[in-house]
């Protein structure tokens, strides 16, 4: 059985990371500091919600870090990795279905926390502190509508799709 | 004689897709037996369980998938039940090839069964050049998998399972979506693996296009029929037809006998339209096309002719780069998508991809509420009774069987009521009954004057429209009679 | 979209046939060097000996044109920004409390060039190695080989996803589907489009799953490799000669 198990999981983790790579390319608009506002947070946290620490850790770390490589912020790689991966695993574990609605509060604070503080230290390090406050207001929108269209994304998804359930095993 | 492939009383069931639901099993003391060497074909409804059942014969269900079996599934001699065959004993070309290559070129492809099976570093060269002259692939051997032709890609499956020689050859689906070059490649390839000795288990969904194996059997009911010779089942059109495996007479004859005479009224008029794909090649070169309203055109022309390039004009998703587009008597440049979908219901390749909606009744009506159109629920109610969906109203729609499904997107496109419709190969994976549910609506739709463009592969259905365009290399080389052009242009279509 | 997702520029360079490895080994001591290089001047001829590098190789200019059109902007940000954020020395010109300096421009130029440098080494790994041999490379720094095949299939189905994307998007759009307004109203209409989205991927996941249980993964204990990467005596060379360089690099700045 635990052969089944593995293939499952390589295949999931696989997609979720090119989703999550998928989503954080499509852009809804450019930030002042030559960034952009996109949809990749929403996908961390979906994975998250729906496959839990592990497979949120890997997708969100490798899905977004491969994004900044093929977009020509390759500086970013290693931070985007350790950002994101960090994000994906602590909104998986923070996140309980019995207590729903304190729960999800609680992932989108601490999502927007590591996202936010991660990437103003990363900045300040790379591009210098000018760009790094110019990004801090993009960050908290970027990391909060992420949190808002995750959220209910997973709980829709659950519902078109009730064998969401199923992949739960995965974990 | 000696048997490659024994099912013996196999009962299975999914897992329950809604919690708490029993399901009622797929498969019912389910009984096959295949001599070795023989080929078979099972023809199936969509939904009647034909990949389920390759998936079985390859060891894949219920081990990957969950579910409950019951019963004996022999191949040779190895008990499945108890152990997987291994890649050398089964190979399995699935219906969606596309999802079945997963390396970076077509070589890597062929060379990953060999590396996991252990094979000697060696020899895989020499064998992947082998099965990739064999399916003729070798000018491609470098390129991505997602990058080829649908018949290319299924050869290169081909090809990656015949690399590791297996006895057995289960072919769920092997012509689905395939224009008529790539099905001749693909049987070509599959003949050819015959004459090597091959056991073949093939499935269909729709009795007509199938004339290959020795016999077929028919799975309705929960179980398999005793096969019989395809002479035996033409005789039997009635059973057929009863099962859903044969699209009726009467489907077409309704089809044919809808025509009217169309309106002086333009529905779409394109001048000199150019169009060429940003940082992309030019793909439409000056066309000029008038269609009158109700009017139905068939759009024929090979695999990247810019068929689908075209139509996605008549909707506002593409705008032509030079030259101009009329909609309804009204410049497309100025409209916004928004407006056009109101006058323009567009059927897209592989519609099933966008159903998103919690139940059925909402899917149905969220086009109708994006579009601020009048009589919501009226239009859904007449479109859930129409297409016969009031049972599975209240269910979602995604993890409907993929029939329904297909029923679902022709629904939620009937519900807007748009005066034009554009349809992109309608009839893929269609069984008989959804055939006869896809002809009956245009029929009707073209009584009330609705004009219907519709791109197909199947000439079948272009000989029943008023008028078939060819279109090939971004031009129109043909106009004219069905009867006129598809004379010429049939063949390549 | 435009999507470039493969970098991947064949050729027959020097810098192509060497071994992933000792490329990657390069590109962290290059990562590193550009964090610890002092003075602008240093930054200025380090990013030159890597542009030098890069076209010596074969890699095209439209290549590294592409690298530079994605960063400019940001480039260009800081040099404006930044000097007025950390001014130091001689005043240039003042504007009420900001102050441009001699400083603060120098440290500007150094950031900028610093950030060109990691984008165009990055690039250099990327333009002249496949992506399975990058991929055989962490198998053979010790990454499991489940990991790499994790990578690679990500790799390949990114294509396949933006694709599906690009149909929901336009599917939903021919049924009325719009993203306009604001910015939180635009992220919300596209609620339809990802749930459709996911459970598409969610599906593929699982057709992936049986294709790669039924083409054995798993049976053998153990994989062969067609065509393994392996170090020649160049290789060892290389990977000594860059790392003395740096080492030298770096008893010079002391
Ligand atoms: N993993 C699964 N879990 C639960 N139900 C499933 C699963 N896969 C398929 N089904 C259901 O089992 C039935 C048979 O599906 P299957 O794909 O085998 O049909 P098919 O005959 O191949 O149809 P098609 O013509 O659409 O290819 C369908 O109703 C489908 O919804
Ligand atoms: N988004 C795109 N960007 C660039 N080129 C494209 C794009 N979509 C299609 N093309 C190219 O335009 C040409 C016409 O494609 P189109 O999809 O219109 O063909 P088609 O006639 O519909 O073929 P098929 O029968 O395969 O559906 C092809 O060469 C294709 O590669
Ligand atoms: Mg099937
Ligand atoms: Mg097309």
């Amino acid at each position: 059985m635990s052969k089944t198990i593995d293939i499952r999981r390589i295949t999931l983790t696989a997609l979720m990371s090119a989703l999550i790579f998928v989503l954080t390319r499509t852009q809804l608009s450019v930030t002042p500091t030559g960034g952009y506002i996109h949809l990749g947070d929403a996908g961390i946290i979906f994975a998250s919600l729906a496959f839990g620490p592990w497979v949120g850790m890997v997708a969100g770390g490798l899905g977004t870090a491969l994004a900044d490589i093929t977009s020509g912020y390759a500086q970013w790689t290693i931070f985007s990795l350790g950002v994101h991966g960090a994000q994906g695993w602590a909104v998986g574990r923070l996140f309980t279905e019995q207590r729903q609605f304190v729960s999800t509060i609680l992932v989108s604070i601490a999502s927007m926390a590591i996202v936010v503080g991660g990437y103003f230290i990363a900045g300040t390090l790379l591009e210098g502190s000018a760009i790094a406050f110019g990004s801090l207001l993009p960050n908290v929108i970027q990391s909060l509508g992420g949190a808002l269209l995750g959220i209910p994304l997973y709980f829709a998804v659950q519902r078109a799709y009730p064998p969401l359930r199923r992949y739960r095993q995965v974990q | 004689m000696k048997k490659a492939i024994r099912v013996e009383h196999l009962t299975f069931a999914y897992p329950p897709l809604i919690v708490g639901e029993t399901p009622e099993p797929l498969f019912h003391e389910l009984e096959l037996n295949i001599t070795a060497g023989e080929a078979l074909t099972v023809v199936g409804r969509s939904g009647s369980g034909k990949s389920t059942l390759a998936h079985i014969l390859a060891g894949l269900a219920p081990r990957y998938t969950g579910g409950e079996l019951t019963g004996k599934v022999r191949i040779g001699e190895q008990d499945l039940v108890a152990e997987p065959p291994a890649p050398t004993a089964v190979g399995v070309l699935f219906q969606d090839a596309a999802t079945q290559l997963f390396t970076s070129s077509a070589e890597d492809e062929v060379a990953w069964g060999l590396e996991a099976v252990g094979a000697a570093p060696a020899e895989i060269g020499p064998v992947v050049m082998n099965a990739l002259r064999k399916f003729r692939l070798l000018g491609v051997n470098k390129r991505p998998p997602w990058a080829l032709s649908g018949g290319q890609q299924k050869r290169l499956a081909l090809a990656s399972l015949w690399a590791l020689r297996p006895r057995v050859w289960l072919l769920d689906e092997p012509l689905g979506g395939l224009d008529p070059i790539g099905r001749a490649e693909v049987l070509a390839a599959l003949a050819q693996l015959r004459q090597e000795g091959a056991t073949q288990l093939f499935t269909t969904a729709r009795m007509e296009r199938s004339s290959w194996g020795d016999a077929a059997a028919l799975l309705t009911g929960s179980a398999l029929t005793a096969p019989a010779t395809w002479g035996s089942w033409r005789a039997q059109q009635a059973r057929l037809v009863a099962a859903g495996l044969l699209c009726p007479a009467a489907s077409w004859t309704r089809l044919e006998q809808s025509a009217r005479t169309p309106d002086s009224a333009l529905a779409l008029e394109a001048r000199n339209l150019c169009y060429a794909y940003p940082d992309g090649p030019a793909v439409l070169h000056g066309l000029d096309l008038r269609i009158p309203q109700g009017q139905f055109v068939a759009l024929i022309g090979p695999n990247g002719a810019g068929k689908s390039t075209l139509i996605r004009h008549f909707n506002g998703l593409l705008r032509p780069t030079s030259g101009s587009l009329q909609i309804m008597g009204k410049k497309s440049r100025g409209l916004a998508v928004g407006e056009l979908a109101r006058q323009v219901g567009f059927l897209f390749q592989r519609p099933e991809q966008q159903l998103f909606a919690t139940t059925v009744r909402k899917e149905l009506a969220y086009g109708v509420r994006q579009l601020r159109l009048p009589d919501v629920e009226e239009r859904v109610e007449r479109s859930l009774v129409r297409f016969g969906l009031t049972d599975i109203a209240d269910h979602p729609p995604a993890i409907l069987s993929y029939g329904s499904q297909r029923a679902v997107t022709l629904a939620a496109l009937a519900a807007l009521e748009t005066p034009i419709l554009v349809l992109d190969e309608p009839t893929v994976g269609l069984d008989g009954r959804g055939w006869s549910q896809l002809l009956e609506w245009m029929a009707e739709r073209r009584v009330i004057g609705t004009t219907l463009i519709v791109v197909t592969h199947e000439m079948s259905l272009a000989a029943r429209a008023d008028r078939v365009l060819a279109v090939r290399a971004g031009h129109i080389v043909a106009d004219g009679l069905p009867d006129v052009v598809l004379a010429h242009f049939g063949k390549q279509a | 979209m435009g999507l470039i997702l493969d970098f991947y520029r064949p050729g027959r360079s020097w810098l192509h046939r060497l071994d992933p490895r000792v490329k990657l080994w390069g590109m962290v001591l290059g990562l590193l060097l550009a964090f610890l290089l002092p003075s602008t001047g240093a930054q200025a001829l380090f990013f030159l000996a890597i542009l030098l590098l890069l076209r010596g190789n074969g890699i095209p200019w439209n290549a590294l044109h592409w690298l530079w059109r994605q960063i400019r902007f940001l480039c260009l940000l800081i040099l404006f920004l930044q000097p007025f954020f950390t001014p130091s020395g001689e005043t240039l010109v003042a504007l009420g409390l900001l102050r441009l300096t001699l400083g603060g421009v120098n440290h500007a130029l150094g950031l900028t060039l610093r950030v060109l440098t990691m984008s165009f080494l990055t690039g250099g790994l990327l333009f002249t190695t496949e992506q399975r041999q990058l991929v055989r490379a962490f198998v053979h720094l010790g990454v499991p080989y489940t990991w790499g095949l994790t990578l690679s299939l990500t790799l390949r189905f990114l294509p396949a996803i933006s694709s599906l994307l690009g149909t929901v998007r336009e599917a939903q759009a021919a049924r009325g589907w719009v993203a306009e307004g604001n910015l939180f109203r635009r992220a919300r209409e596209y609620l339809p489009v990802l749930v459709a989205v996911t459970i598409g991927t969610l599906r593929m996941g699982d057709q992936l799953t049986l294709a790669l249980a039924a083409r054995g993964l798993g049976t053998a204990s153990k994989r062969t490799t067609w065509r393994d990467i392996a170090m020649r005596p160049a290789d060892w060379r290389a990977l000594v000669g860059v790392s003395v360089a740096f080492l030298a690099v770096m008893g010079l700045l002391r």
